[in-house]
């Protein structure tokens, strides 16, 4: 029987009073005197969505932020096998370099004790700081043999395109080290989250997003990333996947005509998505099995999904009704565990 | 109707009749816009000239972004002859009516009051030198988009002209196009019966998308619908559609394949976070469906045929596709080509004509 792997659980940071005993005593001293509060770039609303907001909070803290309680819900009411945590806390968003990596640093340390430490079951991502990219670099190599890491994480949102040359040695450390790379929901703190300046709702942020993902996608693949390091693999972590067929069609006609401009892309654009990315399913775009289905169909098959049911903020009330009905069991299991288990080599 | 009767030259059209929705015509150069340039305008644009936003730096797989055999013989870019575009366009593929969209970079100057007379003398340029002398061509009004009031009054003004058959802005503007701001565009829209269409544009302030700016061309004018994706979720969510329900928008040269998964997008976010949306009154979807228009090009290829028909089927509806040929540009889809073999006579009229001609209501 195919594990159970919630593929995206967002392990929460309450406050920074939570990172302190993480931090040297110089950062220690900087943050508790400025009070400086990182946000979380996802930006998501104050209330959980319906299913969820039955979920227990800690005594302390918001939803999410203590392991004894999400491992209550993951393993023990949903009998999770692994669960995959994302952490969002908004390194990104601080613009001192230094301040975020030793940020970064305390996350990763935080969830090894407080979650890693207290549930055989968890996994993490290496959560690695943005701003500069020798020091996510750095980061990695050194959360990266440490047990229970499975993935490195970047916001989706940034600066400049992550396919820039500056980025390659972090993604060549990466494809070398065997993990692979997350972009989730979040980032790009202080510039517009779409291509036209600063929406209005959370709406239009979580359907903009999907864009901040085909961008970055468009990037690793123009800039050669995934020629060059064959073996990296991505993971597109909340940000839908229903618009990866069109993106495939549309990418591969236009290098046809426009390949001069980038030799080294020496594939068809949708050859290197559909082998080296994977994607989370939730929140779920196609509503229908048919839908769901017929998207599946367009990718050539379901084996890059994983299910990731973004606890704390679920919207589905359990794995089993994470899809909907009229998906062939084979198809579920696949998408509920058996892609995850090849992809983190659990 | 499958044949149209065409007095060009006595012969007879025995394909189906061709409405092409996407035509770029050029001002040829700053000094073919001066007679319609206010006088005293004339010293400010030798001394100081155009000044557009800047960073959209993409060298096209073609000078001007056009088909090579493009350039008139003549002389002057693609798209700035009116006897060619007939020779290359309008008589070689027997187009009965075609749609101008000019490009022109009168609505991202920086500076606003420069917007509004550029615009404005372009219209009058677009009158004299393509409506009037081409009875076949039809126009597209455009705007200084970033001052909503100053756009209101050049869109009525213009729209007296019935040869003016909508509201033209390309993307990237400034704000996501929902944005009350805008709204007095919409209204003068609305009340001269006049469709607002949204065109594959450059960039005006922002970088192309919320990730910074590409590197390559290709990578740029692939990414190019998701930027058309943030305005239609905008006009949407800020319930441009309930406060104008007359208006209709067409979506230009962004493709399509893409609105279906759109869709379901946005149909999903508008039930979760329905207390920030009251006015939103149906699906998202559903509205789409019944205001929104597309145009063809250019048009996505699956490898797999059956996924082109799947997308129609998802789209939802027959009547939401409109042929365009993108002329000069080098992506340019030929009629009697792009479409794929297979469709339906019927849906192929509607395709290449009948939705267009509700739209504009030819």
């Amino acid at each position: 029987m195919p594990k159970l792997v919630d593929a995206n659980v967002h392990a929460v940071v309450a406050s920074e009073t939570v990172l302190l005993p993480y931090l040297s005593a110089h950062w220690r001293d900087y943050v508790t005197s400025s009070g400086v509060r990182a946000p979380d770039t996802a930006a998501y609303p104050r209330s959980l969505p319906p299913a969820a907001r039955a979920e227990p909070a800690p005594e302390a803290g918001l939803p999410g932020s203590r392991a004894e309680h999400a491992a209550r819900t993951l393993f023990d009411n949903w009998s999770v096998d692994v669960a995959v945590l994302n952490c969002q806390y908004g390194v990104s968003a601080i613009h001192n370099a230094d301040l975020a990596a030793a940020l970064a640093a305390a996350v990763n340390d935080w969830q090894v004790e407080e979650w890693l430490a207290v549930d055989p079951r968890f996994r993490a991502a290496i959560v690695v700081p943005n701003q500069e990219p020798e020091d996510a670099l750095r980061e990695l190599e050194r959360c990266a043999t440490r047990t229970g890491f499975v993935q490195a994480l970047l916001p989706v949102r940034s600066e400049t395109p992550y396919g820039k040359r500056r980025w390659h040695r972090f993604f060549e450390a990466a494809a070398e080290s065997e993990l692979p790379v997350a972009l989730c929901l979040g980032g790009g703190y202080g510039m517009p989250t779409s291509s036209s300046g600063w929406p209005s709702f959370i709406s239009e942020e979580h359907v903009d997003v999907s864009q901040a993902a085909q961008s970055q996608l468009l990037s690793l693949v123009t800039e050669g990333v995934f020629e060059r390091f064959p073996r990296l693999r991505v993971v597109i972590v909340e940000c839908g996947f229903a618009w990866l067929p069109s993106l495939l069609w549309r990418f591969d006609k236009n290098w046809k005509a426009l390949r001069n401009e980038v030799p080294w892309v020496k594939r068809l654009p949708s050859e290197y998505l559909l082998e080296q990315v994977w994607l989370t399913t939730h929140p779920l775009e196609p509503a229908t099995a048919t839908d769901l289905l017929d998207t599946i169909d367009m990718l050539g098959g379901a084996d890059k999904l994983l299910w990731g049911s973004n606890y704390p903020r679920y919207d589905a009330p359990s794995p089993q009704a994470a899809f909907p009905p009229g998906v062939p069991d084979a198809v579920r299991h696949e998408l509920l565990g058996g892609n995850a288990t090849r992809l983190y080599q659990l | 109707m499958t044949e149209t009767l065409v007095a060009t030259g006595a012969r007879r059209r025995t394909r189906p009749a061709v409405i092409d929705c996407d035509i770029h015509n050029t001002v040829p150069a700053p000094a073919a816009l001066l007679p319609y340039l206010p006088r005293e305008w004339h010293d400010y644009e030798r001394e100081i000239g155009s000044r557009i936003y800047h960073g959209y730096l993409y060298p096209k797989l073609a000078p001007n972004a056009a088909r090579r055999d493009a350039w008139p013989p003549t002389g002057g870019p693609p798209g700035s002859n009116l006897p060619f575009l007939r020779e290359q366009l309008l008589d070689l593929y027997d187009i009965e009516l075609g749609v101008l969209n000019c490009l022109h970079d009168g609505y991202r100057q920086m500076n606003g009051r420069y917007s509004a007379v550029l615009t404005a003398a372009v219209n009058d340029w677009q009158v004299a030198e393509w409506l009037d002398p081409e009875p076949r061509l039809r126009a597209s009004i455009v705007i200084p988009v970033q001052d909503a009031e100053a756009a209101a009054g050049e869109i009525r003004r213009c729209a007296r002209d019935p040869r003016f058959v909508q509201v033209l802005t390309a993307i990237r503007v400034h704000e996501p196009l929902g944005k009350p701001r805008y709204w007095p565009i919409y209204a003068a829209a609305a009340e001269c019966g006049l469709p607002f269409a949204i065109h594959y544009g450059v960039a005006v302030a922002n970088p192309p998308t919320a990730t910074g700016w590409p590197s390559y061309y290709l990578e740029e004018h692939t990414g190019a619908a998701l930027a058309v994706q943030t305005h239609v979720a905008s006009l949407i969510f800020e319930g441009v559609f309930q406060r104008f329900p007359t208006l209709n928008v067409a979506l230009v040269e962004g493709g399509f394949a893409w609105l279906p998964s759109l869709m379901w997008r946005l149909d999903r976010y508008w039930q979760e976070y329905r207390v920030e949306l009251p006015w939103v009154d149906r699906p998202p979807s559903e509205i789409i469906r019944e205001r929104v228009k597309v145009t063809t090009q250019p048009i996505e290829e699956p490898p797999d045929p059956r996924h082109f028909w799947k997308v129609l089927e998802q789209l939802g509806s027959d009547d939401m596709l409109m042929f365009a040929t993108d002329y000069p540009h080098w992506d340019f889809d030929a009629p009697g080509q792009a479409l794929p073999n297979g469709l339906s006579r019927e849906l192929e009229r509607k395709i290449l004509a009948d939705n267009a001609r509700a739209f504009y209501r030819f």
